[in-house]
């Protein structure tokens, strides 16, 4: 098996004045091999879309990370090295594609921009752009190059937004909700692109989402995330069909369905925390209708057939 | 109370600056309220001549000087203060008030009232701001109170047209359109949703004019057409200095500073209440 | 017929560009529907479709500008602006994005309050009505203080959903009132709005993007692209049997593998019937929402082999042309002979029609015993709502042994008879109008016939009737009862279930669904406590009560004569009367549990005959069944 990804230990803290402000990350380990997709679920603030700003080096400047990331061949990522790394073996495609274009410029503009940064010269570029764009899927290519990015709607702007980051072949593609801005008809399409993408170049792929049918769909293996930390992981059919942990059955059973009865969807009681420091023990604990007092002590992933799970309450 | 004066602190901590504009600003507003009360040379101060003194510098006695009649400048600077500080006031808050009454109907009622008010507006505006005052004074003829009126003339379109398009704003809200919805009365939408909500930007605009309307003012009063002597308006003194900048230089010079230093201060007010009403700091 | 609380009538809107005046954008053109009292209306589409234009229109919000659009029975064109008001005042409204639906300068107080200024009411009447709707949507008083930076989304949210309720509202349209929450808040407040529906009786409108949102929360539904419906009818319609492409499309973004699992060739109108009863029968929940109805936590794993007695061989050729899915006999309580055909197994689950209208026969001899149920005590006794239908003075027992004088006609194939309306009640079959849904609802419409307890008339509804009796006297759901009293006790290994109403209610009379097996052992239970040997589900007094067949002083019918000379119905259990004192349940389309105590015999046979029911085929099947017996005597 060819691991692309190995994350081990991440903790990313902020900081101000040296002095600990929160800890938003507080122990992932995810490892993702080439031409697999590994999902990453959770609600807002459990901190999923820092985990791959951690990864590619993005964080702000009073985060904290600790821990060890590694990318296959070229090793554990620094921040000497990431800045090369960038855009170069990892990639990232972003939520709202109209925030990633920039206004003024054609798509071919930005383009060009991109391919130049990567080596290219213009020539290469301009005879390898129509081939990418219909590798995305697209079909006028000649009208989107000349289009500027409110010209075009939104699933087309997210299939150049893909386009732009395949440009340069990553071993790692990075999808930070990329079908969340888009209706469910094209958000669907541009995930069917992402799998037929990763089946024919082989990148590895970490998608991260708070949708759970969407990341099902791509992924296959899922790791649920909570307050900072993986509360479950495995094979998605697995953690789908089979949750062990309590956030995940209460997170998979308040997806509404037509199969279930009005006014009975999981409600689990509580909020998810704010501000992690000075918690002791399982960051779900407050929230969990199976809490016993050794709950105050931290569980980590243990194996649980083939899936892991933190907590002292789901037993081998 | 006392947690609202250690908020006021903590509001102007930001940096030297903003120390020093509150400094000035406080002076400032203590002179002129307390006026004739503290001014070292009272009956100088309001204008009786001392012909003995004439054309005295800036010494032990007359810490900036006298002027051509004699009168401690510094007395009459401070004396000065309560006018230009409460002329300002009355122009912005006139100003202010019908300019925004003026356009929040137009925001509200759209269609021709808002084009009747902003084009008004817009007429209004086309001027350079000194140059409608000097018409509307030139035909209202020279003199505080003209003058006065002439800046208001000029002013309300300002605030008509900043109204009227931060309220068109808060008009497209979702909060807005559901009270249209429920069938919330008209006033009560122009004044219980939409007004308080274009509140920062006016306070914003008032701060900043306080200052700007004391230069324009002044402006006037030293083309003689605003106050009059024997006045003690600072743009005045600064025009009656001018003939003898060469030799008695403090009088203008120091006039002038003044007007500097407050209107400084004033629009460092406005950046400050700028940068706290910023929506991304209330997050 | 209830009047509609909101009907749109071909309704289109055109919006002009400023600059423009010739170029014309149709953002909605002839959308028609109507929504009931009590009712939750889904709208689906995606961006652009229209679906927001057309609500506002509906809601008085933007001027529509084609098309009529009555509230409350009132086409609001020509209402007067005081008029106007007053309609205002019965509509209420959730949107989106609820931290930026409520002023940063309000208090929450002040911001439910809004909708009550004007209303005439003392400072004191506004307080407490404030107070009780901000606890009626799970926040405290203490939130009243607040401004809405101090509060999550989906606290916001829930003040939003009290400030639409304040004027006591009867319609409210909901435009995307989850999409900006989180999945486990989203699930909060859809739950919170499902509380809020059945306690208050109101009616939504919500329009949502997400599929998953509207297929949950709606009764019907109608899924919109560019502007125009393109498919309508109710959740479970087009849900599972979707008709146009975008449709179809729309679903399958949602998937997350597989796709339906209906057959191409599914008939909706006619499943009942051949040939897509075949497959039907085996697969009911998957196009009829059901419940389970739960069999022992300790149950034993189910047997693996199929035991074969030869001697039913030579009725092959008969249990072919009787249309034969599953076919399970028990002789002295052991089980000896087990055949399944096409697509059944021994842990198929298949409808049993009107069987399990015995299986409620059997659970009232319990209930009665255990003094839960008053067998002499009328309907309208325990039931309120049923005072004014024509079965309020109808007792227990006259429903137990179908002696209700009510009009009703079980014509299976008259779309207007009262069984098809119950049909379409339940969700067999397609309504067309919110009216129609509904079991409860149905049965407060049927009406008396003749005179109570004289005269043997079977009626299904009678069934469904009891099973709302028995929930209402226990308060727990049919199934449960059911899994508690029956199904659990048989030692049943797999679960049955039941088909419900989109209210949840049970088709007692004929939706529950088990594996031949169960059914068998249930079959043997009943003859054990005949023969004295068990009292598991009920006493030995029962079910001779029950073999003895009904009160002689019932008038029969000449089906009734025909068949069994003698015979009767008693408890939900037909008794022929016979020399071998045999009873049976049975259900249309070939549906029976035959018990025969002399020869201590219990046979349970599927089928899936082509016809609901005729003479031939009812005889056929009582000749097998004897034959089978005999063998065994």
């Amino acid at each position: 098996m060819n691991t692309v990804l190995d994350i081990k230990g991440l903790k990313v803290d902020f900081e101000i004045k040296g002095r600990k402000i929160s800890s938003p990350i507080r122990g992932i380990d995810l490892s993702i091999n080439a031409g697999e997709t590994h999902g990453i679920v959770g609600e807002t603030g459990c901190g999923k879309s820092l985990t791959a700003l951690a990864i590619m080096g993005m964080l702000p400047a009073n985060a904290l990370r600790t821990g060890c990331i590694s990318l296959g061949d070229v090793g554990e990522l620094t921040p000497e090295n990431i800045q090369q790394n960038r855009g170069n073996t990892i990639s990232m495609i972003f939520q709202n594609p109209h925030s990633a274009f920039n206004p003024v410029f054609t798509i071919e503009q930005q383009l060009l921009y991109v391919a130049r940064a990567k080596g290219f010269s213009s020539d290469e570029s301009h005879a390898l752009f129509p081939d990418r764009l219909k590798e995305v899927g697209l079909v006028e290519i000649h009208r989107i190059l000349k289009s500027y990015p409110h010209e075009l709607s939104g699933g087309m702007l997210q299939r150049c937004m893909i386009a732009m980051a395949l440009l340069s072949k990553p071993k790692l593609l990075i999808a930070d909700e990329p079908t969340t801005a888009l209706d469910a008809t094209i958000g669907g399409q541009v995930l069917t692109l992402l799998k037929r993408l990763q089946k024919e170049q082989g990148f590895a792929m970490l998608f991260i989402s708070h949708d759970v049918t969407a990341v099902a769909r791509v992924s296959e293996r899922i790791a649920v995330l909570y307050a900072g930390k993986i509360v479950e992981d495995g094979p998605t059919a697995e953690v789908l069909g089979d949750p062990q942990h309590p956030y995940t059955k209460g997170l998979l059973g308040a997806i509404p369905s037509r199969n279930k009865a009005r006014g009975t969807l999981a409600a689990i009681p509580g909020t998810v925390p704010s501000n992690t420091l000075g918690m002791t023990g399982c960051a779900f604990k407050s929230r969990c209708h199976l809490a016993v007092p050794q709950c105050d002590e931290e569980p980590n992933l243990t194996p649980h057939g083939h899936t892991s799970v933190a907590c002292w309450e789901v037993r081998t | 109370m006392i947690t609202k004066v250690k908020a006021g602190f903590t509001f102007i901590r930001g940096d030297i600056w903003t120390a020093i504009s509150t400094f000035i600003l406080t002076v400032f507003v203590l002179v002129a309220v307390l006026g004739k009360w503290i001014l070292p040379y009272p009956s100088e101060g309001t204008g009786t001549a001392n012909v003995d003194h004439l054309h005295i510098g800036p010494g032990a006695a007359h810490w900036l000087g006298t002027d051509e009649l004699g009168r401690d400048l510094l007395s009459r600077l401070m004396y000065g203060a309560r006018s230009v500080l409460f002329t300002s006031l009355l122009v912005v808050i006139v100003a202010a008030l019908v300019g925004t009454v003026l356009g929040l109907m137009a925001a509200f009622f759209g269609g021709w009232i808002d084009s009747a008010i902003m084009n008004i507006s817009s007429l209004f505006l086309s001027f350079p701001p000194l140059l409608l005052s000097l018409v509307a004074v030139s035909l209202l003829g020279p003199g505080l109170k003209n003058s006065l009126i002439a800046l208001m003339i000029s002013w309300w379109p300002w605030y008509a047209r900043l109204i009227r398009n931060e309220a068109r704003f808060v008009k497209l809200r979702p909060f807005v359109e559901i009270a249209e919805s429920m069938g919330v009365s008209r006033r009560r939408i122009i004044f219980r949703h939409l007004l308080p909500n274009v509140t920062s930007p006016l306070i914003i605009q008032f701060a900043a004019d306080l200052g700007t309307v004391i230069l324009a003012a002044g402006s006037l009063a030293f083309i003689g057409l605003g106050a009059q002597p024997p006045a003690a308006d600072w743009g005045l003194l600064v025009a009656q200095g001018r003939s003898v900048i060469f030799d008695q230089w403090w009088i203008s010079t120091f006039a002038g500073l003044a007007i500097f230093l407050v209107v400084l201060a004033f629009n460092s007010l406005g950046d400050v209440l700028r940068d706290h009403f910023d929506p991304r700091r209330s997050k | 017929m209830t009047n509609p609380v909101l009907e749109v009538i071909d309704v289109s809107k055109e919006f002009v560009n400023d600059r423009n005046k010739h170029e014309v954008t149709r953002a909605v053109q002839g959308v028609s529907f109507t929504i009931s009292p009590g009712e939750v209306f889904g709208l689906v589409g995606e961006s652009g479709s229209g679906k927001t234009t057309i609500a506002r229109c509906a809601f008085g919000i933007t001027p529509a500008t084609g098309g009529q659009i009555k509230l409350f029975g009132e086409d609001i064109a020509t209402l007067s602006s005081a008029q106007r008001k007053k309609s205002r005042k019965r509509l209420g409204f959730v949107f989106q994005d609820p931290v930026a639906s409520l002023n940063p300068r309000m208090t929450i107080f002040e911001v439910i309050s809004e909708g009550l200024i004007g209303a005439s009411l003392s400072k004191e009447e506004i307080r407490s009505r404030v107070e009780y709707l901000i606890e009626k949507v799970g926040l405290t008083k203490e939130h009243l203080a607040r401004k809405r930076h101090e509060l999550s989304g989906g606290q916001c949210q829930r003040v939003a959903i009290a400030r639409a309720l304040a004027s006591e509202p009867e319609l409210i349209l909901l435009d995307e009132p989850t999409s900006s929450l989180d999945l486990s808040v989203q699930a909060q407040i859809l739950n919170l709005l499902e509380d809020l529906r059945k306690e208050l009786n109101l009616s939504y409108l919500i329009i949502s993007h997400n599929l998953e949102v509207i297929a949950h929360i709606s009764d019907r539904m109608a899924v919109m692209s560019q502007g125009v419906i393109v498919e309508a009818g109710t959740t479970s319609q087009i849900m599972s049997n979707p008709q146009h492409e975008f449709t179809k499309t729309l679903i399958g973004a949602y998937e997350t593998n597989s796709t339906s699992n209906l057959p191409d060739d599914f008939d909706w109108e006619n499943w009942q019937s051949a040939p897509t009863n075949r497959w039907a029968y085996q697969h009911v929940s998957d196009f009829i929402k059901t419940q389970n109805i739960n069999p022992a936590q300790t149950s034993a794993a189910p047997r693996t082999n199929k035991p074969h007695d030869s001697r039913l061989d030579q009725h092959e050729v008969a249990l072919e042309s009787l249309y034969t899915d599953a076919l399970v006999v028990m002789n002295r309580g052991v089980l000896v002979d087990e055949r399944y055909y096409g697509e059944m197994r021994p842990e198929s689950a298949h409808l049993l029609q009107s069987v399990s209208k015995s299986l409620l026969g059997t659970l009232y001899g319990t209930l009665i015993e255990k003094k839960l149920i008053e067998p002499s005590r009328t309907v309208g006794a325990y039931l309120p709502q049923m005072i004014h239908s024509g079965y309020s003075t109808a007792t227990i027992q006259n429903l137990l042994d179908m002696t209700a004088a009510v009009d009703f006609s079980e014509d299976y194939d008259d779309p207007n008879s009262q069984i098809s309306q119950l049909d379409r009640a339940s969700g067999w079959r397609i309504s067309n109008s919110q009216d129609d849904l509904g079991i409860r609802k149905f049965l407060t419409t049927v009406k008396q016939n003749g005179v109570h307890g004289e005269q043997f008339q079977y009626c299904s509804a009678n069934t469904d009737l009891l099973a709302w009796i028995a929930e209402s006297a226990l308060g727990k759901s049919y199934s449960e009862i059911l899994s508690e009293y029956i199904w659990q006790p048989t030692g049943a290994s797999q679960s049955a279930s039941v088909t419900v109403d989109h209210e949840g209610h049970a088709l007692a009379n004929g939706g529950i669904s088990t594996t031949a097996r169960d059914l068998a052992l249930f079959g043997q239970e009943i003859l054990d406590t005949y023969l004295g040997k068990s009292t598991k589900l009920v006493s030995n007094a029962w079910a001779k009560d029950t073999f003895g067949g009904a009160d002689p002083a019932i008038k029969s019918v000449d089906y009734m004569q025909a068949m069994h000379p003698g015979g009767s119905y008693h408890n939900q259990w037909w008794i022929t009367n016979s020399q071998h004192q045999e009873i049976y349940a049975v259900g249309i389309y070939g549906q029976y549990i035959w018990i025969d105590p002399a020869t201590e015999t219990v046979i349970v046979k599927f089928s899936t005959l082509p016809i609901a029911l005729s003479t031939k085929f009812s005889e056929e099947h009582i000749a097998l069944f004897r034959k089978i017996s005999n063998l065994y005597s």
